[in-house]
């Protein structure tokens, strides 16, 4: 009834209906247009964890916490302790001691005295540069502000230091801008190549602009929705990559399958009106259907404690949402006001790829099946080493400036370590010195331990430093008890260095934990565990809303099947390219051995919902040849070959926009650009053209059976498309779809 | 269910075709069906045209016309044009509003699924065919006497 009153608004009011898209773009790019000022850098820590109420508690009562912003000074002359250099240095240390947003500036020149045999461990190996760490409040959007006035600060220490930033806040800042910037020629790229991708598959300009319109009036308006959301909470900026290639993908697939059905419709001799009625009683409800799954799929993000993932849900939910109401709304006012202009389907002239294949793999499914799956399942092998871990500087291009700091910090100095775990223990006194010995002992014995930074000092094998100016922090108010920092050999997210803060933890149930691995400790597990949650919740949606609109129970089990079986192989190639480190070179990428512990769950509900996409967009055409034939075999050609070459299209544009998005300088955002690219292609080519075709000739009338009393509930509630029925002397659109 | 889908389902109930469906089946053909009202000279079906859809008079009354000649009258709970649905053919006469009226339309594809899932519909739809046929016999019977 809702897509009846929508059509009869769209063709009645086709006028108004463009006069209010045409008035929503520019109102859209002012209320929208500055998003990206609101969004967050952040977003990456679960707000529960345990570590992040430990760097609260470092930050609330010993008024520091591990470095989050780390500068390598190279003296432009000389050693960095010379006398210039370190009248220099204190004045430059000074300046970022006073500045708005810095509770902690660790220096060589301050760091106190040191024995003469032990050499300063802020300074390189060459004594040509130092390292100076800061201590950043607040959440990542403050630290960035902080980062970005320390710049300018930066900049006047020209003539006797070159100052490189590194850290967890330079890096994160440097990548949000990256990915900024990366978004703007991404689309600069997608742009060209899919109007010249619109054109082929449209074959005219006039309806080659219709998705660029829904993709204008889709983008700018989750713009605004992000815009507002983000006042309420926080919102990623990395969701505006989501945004764009899913509003540019999204908008390609619905007005396709939309103008499509329309030239077809016209094709078959019915009046524009007649056809634009009949596609949006049609398709506009495939759109929509599709739109549901697609959306059920993003929810399941929400389940995550983490802003950044969440982010692309409240992305996700709202680009898909807009995309398919601009179809259904905006596309029949195009329509009926320039379908005349349009052209029609051209009846197929011999038999096209998609039936003949359609017509090879019904002939034979076995072989077909199983060649595919064998295929597909080795694919997905190297999925079974997955290693999550989480980003570090080696996100970002291998010449951006923290990047470039931290091979500094690896290959110049010796003993400098910004990533220790941090122990807090509030019931130790700082000067209970038996107490604080003792768990300097107690952690020094543990496996993989290098070095205890305490009240006491520096403690480690063949280490001993007695404790200077810097101790100090390891000390707050009576009664606050203090806390260790302790260096590991391992590099910060290792399994290694993984394991060495859960034996920590084990010590005593009264210490807390943080550091960058407790966060990667932390942060794995809390993936881990709501996982099966998301997994579970996109399952049963897909299963609920596959059977209400095919009234089969094995149909949507195959979907699933099958779309596992999709991922399966896109994962197995993401972790053999960008874990193992295949290909590394070409695509530009440094492998940490690990997978970022995000992107695949987030790679899971975005490709997860695009999958079922195009299996709505086949299944319907499918169902709708078995209803009117009652022939299984013929359904599945005949549905095929109507369907092929829209999903065929629909694919490699979506596909354009991704790889575009993969152009990214910053590792994450490649890997997902990639990911989804190649999850789009082998669905389209592989499962969509040969598994299901094959599965559904095989599972034969099996495909269609449920219970009775489900049979009927499918035809009472179930969701069907309805094409309107039209009286031969009615041909106005103000009397042809008088229904109700 | 709205209340055009009850007054639907109550106007059903009323008509030989659904007499074997239960209130559940009327229902669902009720969620199907496009209730279209129509006025006096309205074409409901076309001779020649290509038939996609099946029709239920619901009020009013219609004419059935073949090569401009009138062969028959509908009346409230007549149906047509199942046979071009059936047998795909074109439609074999034009059947023009004698009234304002309301039928209930059915698409190809709904009609067809319904007579899939509704056997006491597509039971009773075989015995009016059968019928209707044995009526043409009997016609074609008592021309050949006539004439003989």
């Amino acid at each position: 009834m809702m897509m009846r009153g929508l059509t009869r608004a769209a063709l009645r009011r086709h006028r108004l209906v463009l006069a209010g898209a045409f008035v929503a773009v520019p109102v859209l790019a002012l209320a929208g247009g500055p998003v990206r000022h609101s969004l967050s850098v952040g977003g990456f820590v679960a707000p529960q964890a345990e570590s992040t109420r430990a760097f609260a508690h470092l930050d609330e009562v010993f008024a520091t916490a591990a470095p989050n912003q780390v500068i390598v000074a190279t003296a432009t002359q000389g050693d960095v302790l010379d006398g210039t250099n370190t009248a220099a240095g204190l004045q430059l240390v000074g300046a970022l001691g006073t500045a708005d947003g810095v509770i902690d500036v660790v220096s060589p020149w301050t760091i106190g005295e040191l024995p003469d045999d032990v050499a300063n461990p802020l300074v390189s190996h060459e004594g040509d540069k130092a390292v100076i760490a800061l201590r950043l409040a607040g959440d990542e959007d403050d630290q960035r502000a902080t980062v970005e006035e320390l710049g300018q600060l930066y900049d006047d220490q020209g003539e006797t230091f070159t100052l490189t930033p590194t850290g967890a806040a330079e890096v994160s800042r440097e990548a949000a801008e990256q990915a900024e910037a990366d978004l703007l020629r991404a689309e600069l790229i997608a742009a060209p190549l899919t109007l010249v991708g619109l054109l082929l598959v449209f074959r005219g300009w006039r309806a080659a602009a219709i998705p660029l319109v829904v993709a204008l009036l889709t983008v700018l308006a989750t713009f605004t929705v992000l815009r507002a959301l983000a006042s309420l909470t926080t919102v990623s900026v990395f969701a505006l990559n989501l945004t764009t290639a899913l509003g540019l993908g999204l908008s390609i697939d619905y007005s396709l399958l939309l103008v499509a059905r329309f030239r077809e419709e016209r094709g078959a001799g019915r009046s524009v009106e007649a056809a634009v009625a009949r596609a949006v009683g049609t398709a506009g409800r495939t759109v929509v259907f599709s739109a549901l799954t697609v959306s059920l799929s993003l929810l399941a993000l929400l389940v995550f404690p983490f802003p950044y993932l969440r982010s692309f849900a409240y992305a996700g939910i709202a680009v898909v949402a807009v995309a398919a109401a601009v179809t259904v709304v905006v596309v029949p006012a195009l329509l009926v006001r320039y379908g005349h202009r349009l052209g029609h389907e051209r009846p197929p002239t011999g038999i096209g790829f998609w039936t003949a294949q359609a017509q090879r793999v019904t002939r034979h499914p076995w072989p077909w099946a199983l060649a595919v799956t064998a295929l597909l399942l080795a694919a997905g092998l190297p999925f079974r080493t997955l290693a999550p871990g989480r980003i570090d500087d080696r996100v970002l291009p291998a010449g951006a400036d923290a990047r470039r700091g931290a091979d500094a910090l690896r290959s110049d100095f010796y003993l400098v370590n910004f990533t220790p775990i941090s122990v807090i223990t509030p019931w130790i006194s700082p000067t209970d010195d038996e107490a604080v010995s003792a768990m300097e002992v107690v952690l020094l014995s543990l496996p993989g331990v290098h070095r205890v930074d305490s009240v006491h000092g520096f403690s480690g094998t063949g280490l001993s430093i007695p404790p200077t100016a810097y101790s100090e922090r390891f000390r707050a108010g009576p009664g606050d008890g203090t806390w260790f920092n302790v260096i590991s050999w391992h590099e910060p997210d290792s399994s290694e260095a993984r394991q060495l803060v859960e034996r920590i933890r084990h010590l005593d149930s009264r210490i807390e934990v943080t550091g960058t691995t407790a966060v990667v400790v932390d942060s794995v597990d809390a993936v881990a565990r709501r996982a099966p949650l998301a997994i579970g919740i996109v399952a049963v949606t897909t299963l609920l809303v596959l059977f209400a609109m095919t009234g089969s129970l094995l149909l949507p089990l195959k979907a699933l099947a099958l779309n596992m079986l999709s991922l399966t192989a896109t994962f197995g190639a993401l972790v053999w390219v960008f874990q193992q480190g295949h290909l590394a070179g070409p695509l530009g990428i440094t492998t940490t051995g690990q997978l970022d512990v995000f992107t695949p769950i987030l790679m899971f509900c975005v490709a997860f919902g695009l999958s079922m996409d195009y299996e709505v967009f086949i299944l319907a055409r499918i169902q709708e040849a078995r209803d009117l034939t009652g022939d299984d075999k013929q359904a599945v050609v005949c549905g095929l070959a109507r369907s092929g070459r829209l999903v065929t299209a629909a694919a490699v544009l979506m596909a354009i926009v991704f790889l575009s998005i993969a152009t990214s300088g910053v590792a994450i955002v490649k890997l997902f650009g990639l990911g989804l690219a190649l999850a789009v292609l082998i669905d389209a080519f592989l499962i969509r053209a040969t598994l299901m075709p094959a599965f559904i000739r095989l599972a034969g009338r099996a495909n269609w059976w449920a219970p009775g009393p489900l049979r009927r509930a499918h035809l009472r509630y179930g969701l069907w498309e309805t094409e309107p029925v039209e009286l031969p002397s009615r041909s106005t659109p103000d009397t042809e779809l008088d229904t109700a | 269910m709205t209340t055009n889908q009850n007054d639907i389902v109550r106007q059903l109930a009323t008509v030989d075709l659904f007499a074997r469906c239960t209130r559940r089946d009327l229902r669902i053909v009720a969620r199907h069906g496009d209730r279209i009202e129509f006025r006096q000279g309205t074409d409901l079906v076309r001779q020649g045209d290509r038939g996609d859809a099946f029709f239920l008079l619901l009020e009013g009354t219609a004419e059935i016309i073949r090569e401009g000649t009138l062969v028959g009258r509908l009346d409230p709970g007549a149906w047509f044009g199942e046979l071009a649905l059936l047998d795909p053919a074109e439609r074999a006469a034009t059947v023009t509003a004698a009234s304002d009226g309301v039928v209930l339309a059915l698409s190809a594809r709904m009609f067809k699924v319904l007579l899939r899932e509704l056997p006491a519909l597509s039971a009773a739809m075989l015995g009016a065919l059968a019928r209707r046929v044995r009526e043409a016999g009997g016609v074609v019977g008592d021309l050949s006497f006539l004439s003989s």
